[in-house]
């Protein structure tokens, strides 16, 4: 073993403890200026935006999400954008460690603090809210008698809910304080999160938790209202004995049972958007495609729209209309469902559908991409995947690539493109 | 309610008995076919056989140790497999794919059955006999994370074994580790470093080159790629696969991913609650699947092509508790074509076509048609 090597390893590996303490130092006074943000008291229309467009139900713009370790700053999510339309599935796809999932924990603000932050950025929602009086009560919506007069009989859904006046409002979720969030969080865009075996409370009988949510998300619920929901929203999921599993505690049921309840809990307040986080990776193949039909099914039948994080991309291909691609914090490409696979550009794009044996292929050995995704800390300032690449060119040893546009939906982060589209 | 029902029972009780018996003959005629083929010389060439292999957990004891309840996690499976071939095990998770996988290096005690490796019947071999078998039959473990010690560095790991089974002598021992090493496509300078310094597809590296070191003629795979990323798993398996070739081994690869197994295998098993229901070649099973398990499986399969509209066969309900398994053909649960006599008759695990077993009454009939 040569010296060079040793002192490369020494170089790459270890940090001494006075450059840990440097680093604490700097990190902890970021931090306490980030927390203090989180946990100001502040006025709605600091956190009330527009939309850029208003098709889209949540647009994120630059979001910077980093993780102050000890070793040094984490940039999880580095400069992500893009948009979710209004009725529609938007697939993310990447490998572990891409940042998809704090992506998704930034846009539901789940971040563990302090050292998870929001560093800079914007998740604008569009949320419909109750409206609100003056001492901001919800204002319930009252049904007209025969004679055609108020009466204070309050208008109710089918479920048997009072109903209250609403309005649409655009909030940027990352400017807005904690206490704030749950405005949005779990009423309006709920989560399924990858592990139905430990996102349950063990303790709790699945209809304890299941009415927890409508007694917390909308006003006036009494106890057979709630029940009643919660085995509403059992039996949509496709659930044979909803009274049965109401009672039973979650130990009792299987993965895929599990997982149910954990959609119909995140369906139960009819969010306008549904965080699905990698669903179904802990269930077997013959599950997962009851999950996904389900899925399909229901985003129609509730009209909303979904994020799906996975790392399959036959999922992504079955379920999405759109995707994006992430790779080491940023998104390297997105567009359509039909762009991605039939046109993709990124080479990591290309790479990551040739690496997967298909039912079709026959070929003798597997496509696969070199090496590992870079250290998250300390980040080259050149393009991520220039070490694993297989067509680099001498402009990728420069800055890191912008974003191109190859048609109106589709764009691409690689120096490659940039090229020709300026020759051309 | 208690009246009707017995009255219902009463009413198809005489198929169901003849059912009944067709099953008992069934099962009797299988035990003495299982003793006739206990009896069969061993096959020369089949570098492992496993006959009728069966392994069962003990759920509950009586006072006096007797076993009172049983859970069967592997039920009467037998294959063939010989040296340099692949054979793919799919199944759901309880199906006791891993079970098989130990139960053929002993590390579980096989309840029933043979298991001859080598043309030798190890089934009843004590540790120690054992142990001059273990340079031949290794295993990769699942998860990279927890299967290797933190407290030693990977030449450490590496050469352990190599100087246990006094593979070279101890002056060579280096320099074998690091061909080893290369081999595998670890750095030599990985050799001082400790576990926790890998990423995942590294540390299963690490596993598979521990496997190799004590130069095996088969391997156990149990879910090698699974815990891994796309483009690292491919980085894997295409590992695997050359090393495969410049060795001569046999795998047993143990998956979920039906799409690996099919990239991998020469021979696929489909296990479905403890015992096999589809066997063969690996051309035949894909081209032509016989049972309705393994078609369903296939068809959950979600493709990456958005084009493609799948024709989904969706098995409703979820896999019986293997504690308690359903009579008859343990899939008639959630089998979309179960017919009556599928509740109450054990399908036999026939061949139908050379080298291609399957267990299910429908396609007995639809071939004894033919």
């Amino acid at each position: 073993m040569s010296n060079e090597k040793n002192t490369e390893k020494t170089q790459k590996h270890y940090l001494t403890s006075k450059e840990i303490k440097a680093i604490a130092k700097e990190n902890s006074k970021v931090m306490k200026a980030l927390e203090k943000k989180k946990y100001r008291k502040a006025v709605e229309s600091e956190f009330v935006t527009t939309m850029k467009d208003d098709k889209n139900i949540l647009e994120i713009e630059d979001l910077h999400t980093y993780f102050f370790t000890d070793q040094g700053v984490v940039k999880a999510v580095n400069g992500v954008s893009f948009n979710i339309p209004k009725n529609s599935t938007v697939g993310i796809v990447g490998e572990s460690g891409c940042g998809k999932s704090v992506t998704s924990m930034s846009v539901m603000r789940l971040l563990q603090g302090p050292q998870g932050q929001i560093y800079s950025g914007s998740i604008r929602f569009k949320s419909e809210e109750f409206k609100r009086d003056a001492k901001g009560n919800p204002i319930p919506v009252f049904v007209k008698d025969e004679n055609g007069a108020d009466t204070q009989v309050q208008a109710t859904s089918s479920s048997g809910a009072p109903l209250f006046e609403m309005e649409e409002k655009v909030l940027d979720i990352a400017e807005m304080p904690i206490s704030e969030i749950h405005r949005i969080r779990g009423r309006q865009i709920s989560m399924i999160f990858q592990e139905p075996m430990t996102s349950l409370n063990p303790v709790f009988t699945i209809g304890n938790q299941l009415d927890e949510v409508v007694f917390i998300h909308s006003p006036g619920a009494t106890k057979e209202m709630a029940k009643k929901r919660s085995l509403e929203m059992l039996e949509l999921v496709g659930i044979a004995a909803p009274e049965r599993v109401y009672n039973s505690y979650p130990h009792e049921l299987s993965g895929g049972m599990r997982q149910r309840v954990m959609i119909s809990m995140a369906l139960i307040c009819d969010p306008r958007l549904i965080i699905a986080d990698e669903p179904t990776t802990a269930l077997d193949v013959t599950i997962q495609a009851q999950i996904l039909d389900l899925l399909r099914d229901l985003k129609d039948r509730i009209n909303g729209s979904i994020m799906l994080i996975t790392h399959d991309l036959g999922i992504i291909a079955e379920m999405a209309d759109y995707v994006v691609v992430m790779y080491a914090g940023r998104v390297i490409e997105q567009g359509t469902v039909s762009e991605i696979f039939h046109n993709p550009m990124h080479p990591y794009t290309i790479g990551l559908q040739k690496s997967k044996p298909t039912m079709d292929s026959d070929s003798d050995t597997l496509f696969n991409i070199p090496g590992n995704v870079p250290n998250p800390v300390n980040m080259p300032s050149h393009c991520y995947f220039k070490e694993r690449c297989s067509k680099c060119i001498g402009k990728c040893s420069g800055d890191y690539p912008g974003m191109i546009q190859v048609s109106p939906t589709h764009y691409v982060a690689c120096h490659l493109y940039g090229e020709e589209e300026k020759n051309g | 309610m208690a009246d009707s029902k017995k009255e219902a029972t009463e009413v198809i009780d005489p198929a169901v008995a003849a059912f009944i018996e067709e099953d008992a003959k069934r099962k009797a005629e299988l035990e003495e076919a299982k003793a006739k083929d206990f009896e069969k010389p061993y096959d020369t060439e089949a570098l492992l056989e496993v006959r009728h292999l069966r392994k069962c957990f003990p759920l509950q004891k009586s006072l006096l140790g007797k076993v009172q309840r049983e859970l069967v996690a592997v039920d009467d499976v037998s294959f063939k497999l010989n040296a340099g071939e692949t054979l793919g095990i799919v199944g759901e998770s309880g199906c006791g794919k891993t079970t098989l996988g130990r139960a053929i290096l002993k590390l579980h005690e096989p309840t029933g059955g043979r298991i001859i490796f080598n043309g030798e019947d190890i089934t009843d071999f004590n540790v120690k006999q054992m142990r001059k078998n273990r340079t031949e039959m290794q295993i990769i473990f699942q998860d990279p994370y927890s299967s290797l010690p933190p407290r030693s560095t990977v030449g450490d790991i590496l050469s352990e074994p190599v100087k246990v089974h006094k593979i070279v002598p101890d002056s060579e021992v280096k320099d074998y580790v690091m061909d080893l090493m290369e081999k595998c496509g670890l750095r030599d300078y990985y050799y001082e470093r400790y576990p926790h310094e890998f990423s995942g597809g590294q540390r299963q590296r690490i596993c598979i080159a521990r496997a190799l070191s004590v130069k095996p003629k088969l391997v156990i795979c149990d879910e090698p790629v699974s815990a891994l990323d796309v483009s690292i798993q491919a980085q894997n398996i295409n590992l695997l696969k050359d090393l495969q070739k410049s060795m001569n081994l046999a795998y047993v690869f143990i998956s979920h991913d039906l799409s690996v197994v099919k990239f991998i295998s020469d021979k696929i098993g489909v296990m479905y609650l403890g015992s096999m229901v589809e066997f063969g070649n690996k051309k035949d099973i894909f081209s032509n699947p016989i049972h309705p398990y393994t078609k369903a499986l296939f068809s959950a399969i979600p493709n990456p092509n958005p084009d493609v509209k799948m024709n989904r066969i969706v098995l409703n309900g979820d896999i019986p508790s293997p504690a308690n398994p359903p009579k008859g053909c343990r899939f008639h649960t959630r089998c979309p074509n179960a017919t009556e006599k599928c509740k109450y008759v054990t399908p036999e695990y026939r061949e139908y076509e050379p080298g291609h077993f399957a267990a299910c009454h429908l396609c007995e009939e639809e071939f004894s048609k033919k």
